[in-house]
């Protein structure tokens, strides 16, 4: 604690001081994926500089291979990196559920501290610490990630959604909302840490299936390109004489392919559309749902206090 | 009348644990007047942790109120010292952090020395992991910081149950050395009075979770008398508890009038005989003295 600029006193005190062993293994989890993506970013340098020279697929020169070698590592990192609300929720639920469960929580508060001032530094300190870990791992992730070789990879993939935006941040705060709410609720570590990580994954399957309606769809008409490989697609389909839009209709049960106006006469259709999220949607989303997120975590935060108070005069 | 607002002072207090349970505390009423050392005995499960707990402000009753220290319990949280009978502790910490937790908890406020007389009296090792402390080591350090925050009242759970005869009887002078010189107000737990009838000024008998005797414990047991005769017919006295001996019967009662004592050999009971004829009869009327009965309500008292 020498060695901490400022010197923490009572309340913040104590809970550094019982919590400072999973804060110093999250401390040292964050050095260590720095360093990771710091040599992702070195990896990826190397790539793009040989990019030019390699054909699809990584063959050619030797060099090719460190391409193949970075999109594996990339992705490794972004799953890392969208796992960590996971972790959070864990972190939240046995934090608060292992003092109510064994009786320390009784310790604190007839030492002065009110519950709800009890409740509220054992969310803000490790939040502090999650938040500010997330947060610069996800910038050194996006760092690495935009100056390192185009490798094809989707920008609205869920992985790297989750791992290279501010909803990262946002979920990993709900998560360990979470678990406090968990851990009030059930007064048990083990029932609190299942019912976070259930919660957690419910929050995230949500948002992916919630995501493509937070902003208005743009449609894009005419033959699908490989443009689209980097948008948000979310409707595939062909317009007919009368104007419908129909959705699923596509040329793969051609006798010939390559002829589209023959595909779409067979199908008596007049244009190919496509719903998509241009990259330009991008961050609108993300802030979008890192809102939704976050006034979720606040009415987790509600909860859990009113969890707490519900059993004490 | 208008009485100091009272340390404890329970009316209609009910405390059940899931609805389909019998309730531990029923219908629970008492006053403890400052300043007092007081027991609160009765058998295991009587309702004597939970009662703490409430006073303690960390359980929420079903029903009735209860006023701690003139305020309600959560209220007085801060007033309160509580070692709780499971003695919760940090394990990761050493004793020496622990006590600095309490510190940083109570700053401003914080006894330091009567703090570590009590947690290093008999030689902790202030490095020690509280994980590896025995259960009588894990109770100084408890008591240590429930006394270190200068409450104004002290609600112990058990204090002595895991301490060998001479840790309890040095904890209990260093204990009474604090609570005399700041005229602290103690509660203590316990299943078996003990040790403790010396110590203790007051007694609160708790049996399934009613009060059964409440008051000075010299007024208490002034209030009764064994007495020993011919007859069977203890009359007008009231009988807690009576049976045959072999010249005669012998009776612990509740006197209601002038004690004859020329057809009866007449004793004071012991506080031990005492508390326990009234365990054996549980049929006995309750008895408070005046300090130990609530106010009757709001109305009469203003």
């Amino acid at each position: 604690m020498t060695t901490l600029p400022f010197q923490p006193r009572g309340l913040t005190w104590t809970v550094l001081r019982l919590h400072r062993l999973p804060l110093w293994i999250w401390a040292a989890l964050v050095v260590a994926g720095s360093g990771g993506l710091l040599w992702l970013h070195q990896l990826g340098q190397d790539a793009a500089a040989y990019s030019g020279h390699c054909a699809v697929g990584g063959t050619g020169t030797p060099q090719c291979s460190a391409g193949l070698r970075y999109a594996g590592d990339e992705l490794d990192f972004a799953q890392l990196l969208a796992w960590i609300p996971f972790g959070a929720a864990c972190a939240g639920a046995a934090l608060i559920g292992r003092e109510l469960q064994h009786g320390t929580s009784v310790l604190a508060w007839t030492q002065s501290v009110s519950p709800a001032r009890w409740l509220a530094a054992k969310l803000a300190v490790p939040a502090v610490a999650l938040l500010g870990g997330t947060a610069a791992l996800t910038l050194m992730f996006r760092w690495a990630w935009t100056s390192g070789p185009d490798n094809g990879v989707n920008r609205w993939s869920g992985t790297y959604f989750n791992a290279a935006g501010t909803v990262g941040l946002a979920y990993a705060l709900l998560a360990i909302v979470l678990g406090a709410l968990a851990a009030t609720l059930t007064r048990r570590t083990l029932p609190a840490v299942v019912l976070a990580l259930a919660g957690t994954a419910l929050a995230y399957t949500l948002g992916a299936a919630v995501r493509p309606h937070l902003w208005p769809a743009s449609e894009v008409r005419g033959p699908w390109g490989a443009a689209l490989n980097h948008v948000y697609q979310l409707d595939l389909g062909m317009i007919t004489r009368s104007g419908k839009h129909v959705s699923g209709l596509d040329c793969s049960d051609q006798a010939v392919p390559g002829d589209l106006n023959t595909c779409l006469s067979d199908h008596n259709a007049v244009d190919f559309y496509a719903k998509i999220h241009p990259t330009a949607h991008y961050w609108p989303i993300q802030l979008v749902e890192t809102g939704v997120v976050l006034a979720l975590a606040a009415a987790a935060v509600a909860a859990a206090f009113w969890a707490l108070r519900r059993r004490l005069p | 009348m208008s009485r100091e607002p009272a340390a404890l002072e329970a009316r209609g207090l009910v405390m059940g644990y899931g609805r389909r349970r019998r309730p531990v505390l029923r219908d629970c009423s008492f006053r403890l007047p400052t300043g007092r050392i007081c027991a609160l005995v009765g058998p295991n499960g009587a309702g004597k942790s939970t009662l703490l707990a409430l006073a303690a402000g960390v359980l929420r009753p079903t029903g009735g109120t209860l006023r701690v220290l003139g305020a309600g319990p959560a209220e007085a949280r801060p007033r309160i010292g509580y070692v709780a009978q499971n003695r919760p502790l940090y394990p990761q910490l050493t004793v020496a952090a622990t006590l600095r937790l309490g510190a940083e908890l109570n700053r401003g406020c914080w006894d330091r020395e009567s703090a570590e007389r009590v947690a290093y009296g008999a030689g902790l090792d202030p490095k020690a992991t509280v994980r590896s402390l025995s259960g009588g080591q894990r109770t100084r350090v408890a008591l240590a910081l429930a006394l270190g925050k200068r409450a104004e009242l002290l609600l112990l759970d058990e204090p002595m149950a895991d301490l060998d005869p001479v840790a309890r009887h040095e904890l209990m002078c260093a204990l009474l050395a604090v609570v005399v010189e700041r005229d602290t107000t103690v509660v203590i737990a316990s299943h078996v009075l003990g040790e403790l009838a010396d110590v203790c000024d007051y007694l609160l008998l708790l049996e399934e979770g009613q009060i059964k005797l409440a008051g000075e414990s010299e007024d208490l047991l002034t209030a009764h008398a064994r007495l020993t005769g011919t007859s069977p017919d203890f009359a007008p006295h009231t009988v807690v508890e009576s049976r045959a001996t072999g010249r005669g019967h012998t009776a612990l009662v509740r006197v209601q009038g002038p004690l004859d004592e020329v057809s009866r050999l007449v004793e004071r009971p012991s506080m031990e005989e005492l508390i326990l004829a009234h365990l054996r009869n549980p049929g006995a009327p309750a008895l408070f003295t005046g300090s130990a009965s609530p106010a009757p309500s709001q109305e009469a008292a203003a």
